[in-house]
C-alpha cells in the first residue's frame, strides 16, 4: 500500500497524541499523597520526609513534601492547598499539638485521611492514626543512664524544645521522673532553645558563663545538643560537662562513637514514615479501623552499643 | 447650650445602660468559682491513678498468669509465651506481662524482696525501691493509650501509679518481710527484646503472707 508523506505524518502525530495520552493518563491515575513537614530545617525531619514520600512513592503513589517552616500559618496554607489540589492523603508532622488539630479537622472533613508522625495533636478523632515515639520512656532510660554517668551529686542544665509540642515534655517529664528522685543533682539552668541548634549554642553560651562548674547538660533534642555541644567545646570545657541528646542523629551518633556526646534516644523515623504511608495505602485500598496512637519504641544509644545503631535506626 | 440636650443625654445613657443590662460585657465571679472552674478541665493524674489502681488493676489479679507458667513457657518459646500470655505497646515496645505467684522469701534488701517459687527452680524480684518507666501503667493492658488526646496526661499516669507502688505497698512489704516468709503475690513484669533474665523483676501491686 503506497502512502503519501502527509498520510505517513498524520498517523505518526496520532501515534504520538496516543502515547502522551495514555502516558499523561496513566500519570493521572496516580493518586497523590502530600507529605507535610513541620521543618526542613532540621535533618532529622527531612529523613522523616523523605522516608514518607519514598513509601508512598514505592506504594504506587505520587508524594510531594511540603515544608511547613515551623509556621503553623503556613501550615494551614499547605492544607487548603492540598485539599483543593485533590491530594488524597496526608503524611503529616505537626507543627504545634492545639493549633494544628484545625488544619486536620479540614482534611477529616473533605475526606482527606491524616496520618500524624512523630508529634500527635492534642485530639483523638481528628487523624486517622497517629504514629508517635515514646518519648516518655525513651528519656526514662536516658534519665537512669544520665545518674550512672554523671553521678548521684552534681549540677546539670536542661534545653527544652518547642513548648507547644508535647514531645518536649513528654521527653522532659520522662528524664525528671528520674533525675528528680537523686536530690544531690541539681539542675541550676531550664531554658528552651525551640529544638535549634544555633538558638541552643546561644543559651549554652549564656548558661555555661553563669555555671561555670557545670557537669552535664540534658537537651531534647540532636539539633539543640549539637549546639550545646559546640558552646562546651569553644569554652574549652568538653571534658567537663556531659553532653546528653534525643533523636538518633546521625552527627550525634558519630560524636557518640568519638565519646564526645554520651549519650542520646534513637528514635526510629523511617520506620515511622514507613508505618504511615502504608496506612495511607491501607485506608485507600478500604480499611478503616485504625489504632488512633502508635507508640514507637525509642532505643538508648551510649557508647557501649553505639555499633548497633545508624543511618537513623537500627543497622 | 440646647433646652433639650440634657433629656438626649440621659435618654443616650439610659439606653446604653439598658443595653449593658441585657447584653452585658463581663461578668463579675467570685474568685473561688473561677478557680472551681478552671480545675474543672485539669487532668487529675492522681486521681485516676488511684480510680484505675483500685478499679481496674488489683481486681484484674484473677487474669494474671501464673509466673511459673509463664517461665516455662518463656523458656520454651519467648515469641510464643509473649504473644500469649503479655502485651506490646505499639512498635518495638517491650512485652509486658500481668503476673502471680508464691513461694519463699530467699533475700531482703532497700531496692529488692528476692523470692524463691514453690514447685519450680526459679526466683522472682520484686522491685521495692524507685521506680520508673511504664510498666505498671502497662502490663494489664487495661487503660487504652488512644483515649488519651495529650500524651503528657498517659504518661504522668505512669508517674502516679509508680508512686503509689514506692508510697503505699513497698513501705509495708520491706517492713513485713523476712527470709524464710511464705509469700503469695501479684504484679507487673516486663521484658524487652532479647531479655533473659536470672531472676523476673516484678513489680508488686499486690501481696498476701498466709
Amino acid at each position: 500500500m503506497k502512502i503519501t508523506l502527509r498520510q505517513f505524518t498524520r498517523i505518526i502525530a496520532a501515534c504520538l497524541a496516543l502515547l502522551i495520552f495514555t502516558h499523561a493518563s496513566h500519570a493521572a491515575d496516580k493518586q497523590k499523597i502530600a507529605v507535610v513537614i513541620s521543618t526542613l530545617n532540621n535533618p532529622w525531619f527531612v529523613v522523616l520526609g523523605e522516608a514518607a514520600k519514598a513509601r508512598a512513592t514505592e506504594l504506587g503513589y505520587d508524594a510531594t513534601v511540603f515544608d511547613s517552616q515551623n509556621d503553623t500559618a503556613k501550615e494551614a496554607a499547605h492544607f487548603e492547598n492540598l485539599i483543593a489540589r485533590g491530594y488524597k492523603a496526608v503524611l503529616f508532622n505537626p507543627t504545634d499539638a492545639n493549633a494544628s488539630v484545625a488544619n486536620v479537622k479540614k482534611a477529616k472533613a473533605a475526606g482527606v485521611p491524616v496520618f500524624c508522625i512523630d508529634r500527635e495533636i492534642n485530639s483523638t478523632d481528628a487523624a486517622t492514626a497517629q504514629l508517635l515515639s515514646d518519648n516518655y520512656s525513651g528519656c526514662v532510660a536516658l534519665g537512669q543512664y544520665f545518674v550512672k554517668t554523671v553521678g548521684k551529686e552534681g549540677t546539670y542544665a536542661e534545653l527544652l524544645g518547642i513548648v507547644g509540642d508535647n514531645n518536649t515534655f513528654n521527653r522532659s517529664k520522662g528524664f525528671h521522673s528520674v533525675v528528680d528522685r537523686f536530690p544531690g543533682l541539681k539542675m541550676v539552668a531550664q531554658q528552651s532553645a525551640d529544638f535549634d541548634r544555633a538558638k541552643a549554642l546561644e543559651v549554652m553560651e549564656s548558661i555555661l558563663q553563669k555555671n561555670p562548674q557545670l557537669n552535664a547538660v540534658f537537651c531534647g533534642n540532636d539539633a539543640m545538643a549539637m549546639g550545646a555541644y559546640q558552646a562546651v567545646l569553644s569554652a574549652g570545657k568538653a571534658s567537663q560537662v556531659k553532653v546528653f541528646g534525643f533523636d538518633g542523629a546521625d552527627d550525634v551518633v558519630k560524636l557518640i562513637v568519638e565519646r564526645k556526646i554520651a549519650a542520646t534516644g534513637m528514635q526510629f523515623p523511617k520506620v515511622m514514615a514507613a508505618k504511615a504511608a502504608e496506612f495511607a495505602d491501607e485506608y485507600l485500598k478500604g480499611k478503616r479501623d485504625f489504632a488512633q496512637k502508635v507508640p514507637v519504641k525509642v532505643e538508648l544509644v551510649t557508647p557501649e552499643n553505639v555499633s548497633k545503631f545508624g543511618d537513623y535506626g537500627k543497622k | 447650650m440646647h433646652r433639650r440636650t440634657p433629656l438626649l443625654i440621659i435618654a443616650a445613657v439610659a439606653v446604653v445602660g439598658a443595653l449593658c443590662w441585657s447584653f452585658p460585657l463581663f461578668h463579675i465571679v467570685s474568685l473561688k468559682q473561677a478557680q472551681t472552674e478552671q480545675m474543672a478541665g485539669v487532668f487529675d493524674a492522681a486521681k485516676v491513678a488511684s480510680q484505675f489502681w483500685e478499679t481496674k488493676l488489683l481486681p484484674g489479679v484473677e487474669r494474671a498468669v501464673e509466673v511459673k507458667d509463664l517461665l516455662a513457657a518463656l523458656a520454651k518459646d519467648p515469641v510464643t509465651a509473649g504473644k500469649q500470655h503479655g502485651r506490646t505497646l505499639g512498635i518495638g515496645g517491650a512485652t509486658m506481662f500481668l503476673v502471680r505467684g508464691s513461694g519463699k522469701v530467699v533475700e531482703v534488701s532497700d531496692d529488692a524482696i528476692v523470692v524463691a517459687l514453690d514447685g519450680m527452680d526459679a526466683k522472682v524480684s520484686l522491685s521495692v525501691g524507685l521506680l520508673f518507666g511504664n510498666t505498671v501503667r502497662d502490663a494489664s493492658g487495661l487503660l487504652d493509650v488512644s483515649t488519651y488526646p495529650n500524651s503528657q496526661e498517659f504518661n504522668d499516669l505512669s508517674t502516679q501509679l509508680n508512686s503509689i507502688v514506692e508510697t503505699k505497698l513497698a513501705p509495708a512489704l520491706k517492713e513485713t518481710a523476712a527470709v524464710g516468709k511464705t509469700i503469695r503475690f501479684a504484679g507487673c513484669a516486663e521484658l524487652g527484646e532479647d531479655a533473659k533474665p536470672d531472676v523476673l523483676p516484678v513489680i508488686p501491686i499486690k501481696v498476701e503472707w498466709p
